[in-house]
């Protein structure tokens, strides 16, 4: 297949995906394609590396774990260099709320297991069964994370003092 | 709760409008190209890898065997290059050789036979069969004296330099060896035997590089055919 050809496919099908869940856990734009480029440049090692996927699904959810990953591995250099709360630009910049922020600060608090589950079903609407391949776990481990998800984020909204609770 | 799904859904809302320039995508998409072609150009690499690898292994090869059949490469050289004085083989095989028939004379643990007697105008060919309780890479004759039917002395070798003769020795196994002489003469050998005396008085056994001296006394009687 032409190069060019297979690297404009790859944009098209996955750059926006993998751009809204990177935004979604780095809250930074310039950030979140660098992240974009990354993964990419994961796939195509991969690829090269003679590993094929079975079928759409398999690339798609292998796309999204890494993406995952490569964000969990940024937000833990956010945290080291004190990065992560300055990154509120660019919710301001497409005009979040400050409810919404405290919300996103709330969700990037919780345990990276838990979010993950917690990103991927209410910011990315994939289902149970999806997640459950995605994140290679079972389907009841996935929910059992997703209510202790919720969990937790009630009360770090509770603790935050936030009128967001009540409404929790 | 219905609340919180809402601002849930805003937040998924806005953040899904907010969407890669296309000038990135171009800019990806080149740097993506680029990455496509360094990895094949590392695969192509690695293609030319292979083969070194290879090379390497097979020059490995060449080197182990050559030290264990290194005899036999030896042989193998030597018959493809053969020098002047150890023609013996080619000699052998296109003259027309005297077949003797004899049994092995047996001393010290060490049989000896000959099995070909070539006599010429200026050159005497004898290939001798060794048989040994022990093994052995070569084997010479240091000292033997051929005789003709009036007890003339052809040749000692004892006296002889080695320009004058070559020795030739072809492993049957460890135990067994061709051992084959060709000597030079400065008279008319053919003419002066009809009947060869041969004494062999002193023989030198080599294993693994080590000599082992044996004096003794081997006679063989051959009747030639001029």
């Amino acid at each position: 297949m032409d190069i060019e050809f297979s690297t404009k496919k790859l944009i098209d099908n996955y750059s926006s995906m993998i751009f809204h869940i990177a935004l979604g856990y780095l809250r930074n734009k310039e950030d979140a394609e660098d992240l974009v480029q990354e993964v990419f440049i994961n796939y195509i090692k991969h690829i090269k590396m003679n590993n094929k996927f079975t079928d759409e699904n398999h690339e798609k959810y292998w796309i999204i774990r890494v993406t995952i990953n490569l964000c969990n591995n940024q937000l833990k250099t956010y945290k080291k260099k004190d990065k992560f709360y300055s990154n509120d630009e660019t919710l301001q910049e497409f005009n979040f709320n400050e409810d919404e922020i405290c919300l996103l600060d709330c969700i990037s608090k919780l345990k990276s297991k838990y979010r993950d589950v917690f990103e991927l079903f209410y910011i990315k609407e994939f289902k149970i069964s999806e997640i459950s391949s995605i994140l290679n776990i079972s389907e009841s481990n996935v929910k059992t994370r997703l209510k202790r998800a919720r969990e937790n984020l009630k009360k770090l909204l509770q603790s935050g003092g936030d009128n967001l609770s009540e409404r929790f | 709760m219905k609340d919180f799904e809402k601002e849930i859904d805003n937040i998924k809302n806005k953040i899904n409008k907010i969407d890669l320039d296309e000038n990135f995508k171009e800019e990806l998409s080149n740097k993506l190209t680029s990455e496509y072609e360094k990895e094949d150009k590392k695969d192509k690499k690695k293609i030319f890898y292979f083969p070194k690898q290879a090379v390497a292994a097979i020059f490995c090869i060449v080197i182990l065997s050559s030290c264990v059949f290194a005899d036999e490469i030896e042989h193998f050289v030597l018959s493809l290059f053969p020098s002047k004085d150890i023609n013996i083989e080619e000699i052998l095989e296109n003259k027309n050789l005297q077949k003797i028939d004899m049994e092995y004379v047996e001393k010290d643990g060490i049989k000896i036979k000959m099995d070909y007697v070539l006599v010429e105008k200026d050159s005497i060919y004898l290939a001798f069969n060794v048989l040994s309780e022990e093994s052995m890479d070569k084997i010479y004759f240091d000292k033997f004296v051929l005789t003709n039917e009036k007890d003339d002395i052809i040749l000692n070798n004892s006296f002889l330099t080695k320009e004058k003769y070559a020795c030739y020795n072809t492993r049957l196994d460890e135990k067994n060896l061709i051992c084959i002489y060709k000597i030079s003469t400065n008279q008319n050998t053919n003419q002066l035997i009809n009947k060869l005396k041969i004494a062999i008085q002193k023989i030198t056994l080599v294993k693994n590089n080590e000599e082992k001296i044996i004096n003794n006394n081997w006679i063989f009687y051959v009747d030639i055919n001029n």
